[in-house]
């Protein structure tokens, strides 16, 4: 058995991490959710940080790098539900039409935009264009979710 | 071909199966004619997958669309070079290439060790052969490389072509290598407790080969480190992605070993959890193919969704099991022989290392698998990002940073004032020095200055351990101080090899810091002729030009780049518009130097010649590269045996005799 100022020393460092752990996590949680969910639980979510997955809207994309602005449509294929994204920062490489994209930031009410301060676009293989097994499309295939 | 690989994959999945039950056979009735045998099976093994990974390149080279694999990362148009590396391009032919690996290392491990390690050497054997078992079957059966379309297309889809990628040829190898070595050191490991050889003679090939994939790991993650910041444009190297994470959790524990090791090997201490930290290495490396494979978390870079899934998470579950059994059962032989008797001893400061090393691939573990854990537990998906990473890995990281100068001079049992006082003052002093130095140059912010603080008096405990060592040194032997440096070095690889491998960390620690801290980042547009200045840099823009090859369109910007006024020389930062796969793919223009990067990024372009740039400027980020080279090096630089002094002064005579001859 350890000494008593042992075991006291290694419970305050336990303590210490599982602080910074717990603080961490509060203050960085995001919640995932479809367009659906975000336009139902747009109230509940005030303030919240979002994340939202789904596809560009074909020819949604209004981009512009002189002001450093991009907007585009991020659309639920199962409904066709849309949401209308504002971003500025860094755009993926894989960005484009019909690319499935993540975005993260905050849905604005009064605005029915959704801010965004994370954008991520699937690299529209994930390495493969699709699983083999599913056949050669011969063209670029939106990936499935 | 096809037919040929197919057979070779059967057959080396047999020679698996046979291995492992013909091992175990072996053990049950300590037959040696059955262990020999198990251990050929695994050479067998080798020469089956090998020539399955050639039957498969042979594929890729020669265009055979009709294979699923080769169609979907291959094409006629990209170059050789990208044929050779696109046996990885995708899941199961990368699956394939990693059993390859692993059937390499397990024989040279078997040809190694069979006289060596022979009491051992059985259960580790089992421990190979079971883990060849188990990925082979997987390749076989789960993600076969060989299966064919029903079609023959007449040109495949051709590597994603932002792994066409000079660095992303050469990164995966090295991190497979790094991920699946870890499988050595849990044979090892299990080998010694599963014979009941519980002695110390299970460590030095553990070590070893804890060393080899400590190395590769850190090689590993930071190519793929390079591979993004070069690649993606974001201005970054490391985003905390879960694929990222797979690869760093097992290092840390494998790090954690690595030094609580020592304690067992110099005070009998610490038995049961050196164990738990090679089994836990183990599993998360596994646990780590698991995420980036079965796609079930969000990745930006995972491979498509899969039915594997399930098959890792079995083979995790029984590895673990049997690994825990085994520790558990022979824990009542895994009594300490020493104790703590002070927080100020060496015994003490390393625990400390360890439980923070333990912490931070914990704190990494839980952000990883909180997506996860949430779903399940209260039905939200609740994802933490980055920030939650970096909040908790600052003061973690500063605490072992800080501990990587004092665990090595601090005194054992418990530290006197004299100890203090001998060891540390002027290391202390180093320290404030560099602290001093930092804030002369401008640094105000809390957490770097302490980093800086932290760095240089790390810096200094290694230089006044050299520097100490050497003087020492001279009074045996009266020779010029560097070759009292190099001697000193070569004849205590791991005390000294140890201080090569902390330099290299206190310089990444250094470059991690101020490219974290300091970035700059700005976005502009630009017509010809127009410049701006970002920092002390200055950007010139002329105009725009395009290239076309068989695969894509380059377009290039032609900047001209100042520093304080002074020419840097033209920059051409490009887009590349891949035909096949529709995609485009930006190639940043970079200007390293010691003291910063500039990096561009050619954002977009309109018809009217209004062109779009983005730019940062990183500072320190080649400290990191140079750093983790320098820690690489050191660890392999451990690895060769020891020089005895006496071979030594007969290589120094026999070099002097050459010089003479010479002259």
């Amino acid at each position: 058995m350890p000494q008593p100022k042992f075991l006291i020393a290694g419970v305050l460092i336990i303590g210490a991490i599982s602080y910074l752990m717990f603080s961490g996590i509060n203050s960085s949680m995001v919640y995932y959710h479809t367009v659906t969910e975000l336009l139902d639980q747009a109230e509940g979510l005030k303030g919240r940080g979002v994340r939202l997955s789904g596809h560009v809207d074909v020819g949604s994309i209004d981009r512009n790098d002189k002001e450093n602005r991009l907007r585009f449509l991020v659309v639920e294929q199962a409904t066709g539900k849309t949401v209308p994204v504002n971003y500025s920062g860094i755009i993926p490489d894989t960005f484009k039409d019909a690319a499935e994209v993540v975005v993260e930031g905050k849905y604005d009410l009064q605005k029915g935009e959704f801010q965004a301060h994370v954008l991520l676009a699937k690299c529209p293989s994930k390495y493969e264009r699709e699983e083999y097994e599913g056949g050669y499309e011969g063209k670029v295939a939106a990936p499935a979710t | 071909m096809v037919d040929f690989g197919q057979y070779c994959l059967l057959a080396a999945f047999l020679l698996s199966a046979y291995g492992l039950l013909a091992g175990i056979v072996g053990v049950v009735k300590s037959n040696p004619a059955w262990i020999r045998s198990a251990e050929n099976s695994v050479v067998a093994h080798f020469g089956m997958t090998l020539a399955a990974i050639i039957a498969l390149w042979q594929l890729i080279f020669t265009d055979q669309f009709q294979v699923a694999f080769v169609a979907s990362v291959s094409s006629t148009t990209i170059p050789f070079f990208y044929k050779v590396t696109a046996l990885w391009g995708g899941q199961s032919g990368s699956l394939l290439f990693w059993t390859g690996i692993l059937s390499a290392l397990s024989m040279v491990a078997v040809l190694q060790n069979r006289r060596r390690n022979r009491t051992i050497m059985p259960y580790a054997g089992l421990m190979l052969t079971g883990t060849l078992a188990f990925f082979t079957l997987l390749v076989k059966f789960r993600a076969n490389p060989f299966t064919l379309r029903p079609d023959f297309p007449a040109e495949g889809i051709g590597l994603n072509p932002l792994l066409q990628n000079y660095w992303m040829a050469i990164h995966p190898p090295i991190l497979y290598i790094g991920l699946i070595s870890v499988t050595l050191p849990f044979a090892f490991a299990m080998g010694a407790l599963l014979s009941g050889k519980l002695d110390t003679s299970w460590i030095p090939t553990t070590r070893r080969w804890s060393l080899f994939s400590f190395s590769f790991l850190a090689l590993g993650f930071t190519l793929g480190g390079v591979w993004a910041y070069e690649e993606l444009g974001w201005g970054g190297y490391w985003a905390w992605d879960p694929v990222e994470n797979a690869s760093f959790m097992p290092w840390l524990a494998l790090t954690a070993f690595l030094h609580s090791v020592m304690i067992t090997e110099k005070k009998g201490m610490l038995k049961t959890w050196n164990f738990l930290l090679v089994l836990a290495a183990f599993e998360l490396t596994i646990f780590g193919t698991f995420i980036t494979r079965s796609g079930v978390v969000q990745s930006v870079h995972a491979f498509a969704q899969s039915s594997i899934g399930p098959y890792f998470v079995g083979f995790l579950l029984l590895s673990s099991l049997v690994g825990l059994i085994a520790i558990a059962y022979r824990s009542p032989q895994l009594v300490s022989e020493g104790r703590m008797h002070s927080f100020l001893s060496r015994e003490a400061t390393f625990l400390l290392n360890n439980w923070l090393f333990l912490a931070i691939c914990f704190a990494v573990f839980w952000g990883t698998v909180f997506p996860i854990v949430s779903e399940w537990v209260t039905g939200e998906k609740i994802t933490v990002s980055a920030p939650f990473f970096n909040k908790v890995t600052w003061p973690l990281g500063l605490g072992l940073l800080a501990l990587t100068g004092v665990c090595p001079l601090i005194a054992w049992r418990k530290a006197s004032a004299r100890n203090f006082q001998r060891n540390f003052l002027w290391p202390l002093a180093g320290g404030f020095l560099f602290g001093l130095a930092a804030l002369a140059l401008g640094v105000r912010d809390t957490i770097p200055l302490l980093f800086f603080l932290a760095a240089g008096f790390v810096a200094a405990t290694i230089v006044f351990e050299f520097y100490k060592g050497a003087r020492a040194r001279q009074t045996i032997r009266p020779t010029g101080f560097v070759t009292a440096v190099a001697d000193l070095t070569a004849m205590n690889k791991r005390r000294y090899g140890g201080f090569i491998i902390h330099a290299g960390v206190v310089l990444a620690f250094i470059g991690i810091v101020g490219s974290s801290f300091y970035q700059t980042e700005e976005a502009f547009t630009l017509q010809a002729g127009q410049t701006q200045t970002v920092g002390r840099y200055s950007l010139t823009y002329h105009r725009m030009e395009e290239k076309r090859d068989a695969e894509k369109i380059a377009f290039f910007a032609w900047l001209d780049a100042y520093r304080d006024g002074e020419l840097l020389g033209r920059f051409y930062p490009q887009l590349h518009r891949h035909f096949k796969q529709d995609q485009v793919v930006s190639e940043v223009a970079v200007r390293s130097s010691w003291t910063d990067d500039l990096y561009i990024v050619l954002s977009s372009w309109d018809e009217q010649g209004n062109v779009s740039f983005r730019v940062f400027i990183n500072p320190l980020v080649n400290w990191i590269w140079v750093g983790i080279a320098i820690m690489v090096l050191g660890g392999f630089f451990v690895m060769l045996p020891n020089r005895k002094p006496h071979t030594l002064a007969r290589a120094r005579k026999k070099e002097s005799e050459m010089a003479e001859a010479a002259a």
